[in-house]
């Protein structure tokens, strides 16, 4: 059988060795940049190269052990070209508990303080601990006629702020006071109790008013304290029923 | 998840693979590192005798591989030996971060020579292995320093230090070997 190398090419011995030395980075730069010009009109010389790479490789094939490298590798190389979606769904879970958590003790302190603004009588929220005694916690379950509402206010790189209003029917008023949809993204309503996933209340409209009626097994879990928040998920909602984008905004239930 | 376990692909699978690659199959890309990410891993080890960084690098070398999918068919090369030249040759420019880079063919030249059939890649991918016989035609000493250029990406210096001998000597004698390997694949 011919050999690889002469087969098709006829080459001398000496551009045959460059060739070999160009494959294993031998040449200086100076050198090297003078055997590419050559390269560029010389077919017999690039086949010439090719066939050396081959040979070393196979080489290497042969002669080198397999070592599995530790799976953190295709991790981050997933990570590099493709993003990492299932991490980026922990992380928006993680990140929606965090602020969550934060917003609904600010946010129960802010609603408390402008009720009473409005003088209207909210003692028993704001009834100090008894010494020794139970810290005060929001009641759960809602009495009968009883309005809920709460301001969504925008986490940090957002601008979105909504105000929404739960009637004793079940339907929710979700009106945007501040900041616009994004084009080609939809903005999903959330709803958050106690340390319960996430659960889809809908999508928010074009218009300034968005109207949910949630089924009524979704309407019987909404009680004081628990949270609302909107994300930014691809058009259509989540994929996958939870929250999948940025928390763009959030706010804490309080009774009216 | 990747069907074929490390090591269990044929050239064939592994060619049906990168037409799958070049047309952004991530599966297939999951795939192709099942199969090569040890060798490669392994190869890139060889150079540079440091796990972190064989480990930075094996990422290098297959974010190259996704990126530039498009370009194998262009080399005429088997699978695993365009692979294994990418990892070679990123392994040593790490090694040799501020000297010359091993730039691959491709990065240089635009026109493409036409590829080989499958059966002359298939002849040629078998023969190429006779490079295993032809360096054991070779003085030992001599065969290992060739393998420590390749392998191990030592430069003239480094090996002529190793076996003691002159520069230019070595430069001779590395010339040399090569000239017979060449006349012996040839045969």
């Amino acid at each position: 059988m011919p050999g690889v190398l002469t087969s098709r090419f006829d080459i001398s011995p000496e551009m045959g060795v460059l060739a070999a030395e160009y494959v294993l980075g031998t040449m200086s730069s100076e050198t090297r940049a003078a055997f590419e010009t050559r390269l560029t009109d010389e077919p017999a010389l690039v086949e010439e190269v090719r066939a050396w790479e081959a040979y070393f490789a196979t080489m290497a094939d042969i002669e080198v052990e397999e070592v599995a490298p530790p799976e953190r590798v295709q991790r981050a190389l997933e990570a590099e070209l493709f993003g990492a979606p299932e991490i980026a769904v922990d992380a928006v879970a993680q990140s929606i508990w965090e602020k969550v958590s934060f917003w609904r003790g600010l946010s129960l302190a802010t609603s408390a303080v402008a009720v009473l603004a409005l003088g209207v009588a909210v003692l028993p929220v704001l009834q100090p601990p008894q010494p020794g005694g139970e810290p005060v916690v929001p009641e759960t379950g809602i009495p009968a006629g009883t309005i809920l509402m709460t301001h969504l206010i925008p986490t940090e790189d957002s601008t979105l702020g909504l105000a929404v209003t739960r009637e004793p029917s079940g339907q929710l008023q979700v009106r945007r006071v501040a900041g616009d949809m994004t084009a080609g993204r939809a903005q999903e309503l959330w709803l958050i109790v106690g340390e319960n996933a996430p659960v889809s209340l809908g999508l928010l409209g074009e218009d300034p008013l968005t109207t949910i009626d949630p089924d009524p097994q979704i309407a019987q879990l909404f009680e004081v304290g628990a949270a609302l928040a909107i994300s930014d998920e691809p058009l259509g909602g989540s994929p996958t029923g939870a929250p999948t984008g940025a928390v763009l905004a959030l706010g804490t239930l309080v009774a009216l | 998840m990747a069907c074929f376990f490390q090591g269990m692909a044929t050239p064939q699978d592994l060619e049906n693979i990168m037409a799958r690659i070049k047309l952004r199959d991530r599966a297939a890309f999951s795939e192709l590192y099942s199969a090569t990410s040890a060798k490669l891993f392994g190869v890139a080890l060889r150079v540079l005798k440091d796990r972190a960084a064989a480990e930075d690098v094996l990422q290098e070398v297959f974010a190259k591989i996704w990126n530039k999918a498009d370009r194998y068919a262009v080399t005429g090369h088997s699978p695993m030996t365009w692979l294994i030249t990418i990892a070679r040759n990123t392994a040593i420019d790490r090694l040799r971060a501020s000297g010359p880079a091993t730039e691959d063919v491709d990065e240089v030249l635009s026109l493409a020579a036409a590829g080989p059939t499958p059966e002359q890649a298939a002849v040629a991918a078998g023969e190429a292995r006779r490079i295993v016989e032809c360096l054991g035609e070779l003085e030992a000493d001599r065969a290992a320093a060739v393998r420590g250029v390749y392998l191990e990406g030592y430069s003239y210096r480094e090996v002529a230090e190793r076996y003691d001998v002159p520069l230019n000597t070595m430069k001779t004698w590395l010339r040399r070997s090569l000239m017979s390997l060449r006349e012996c694949l040839a045969s």
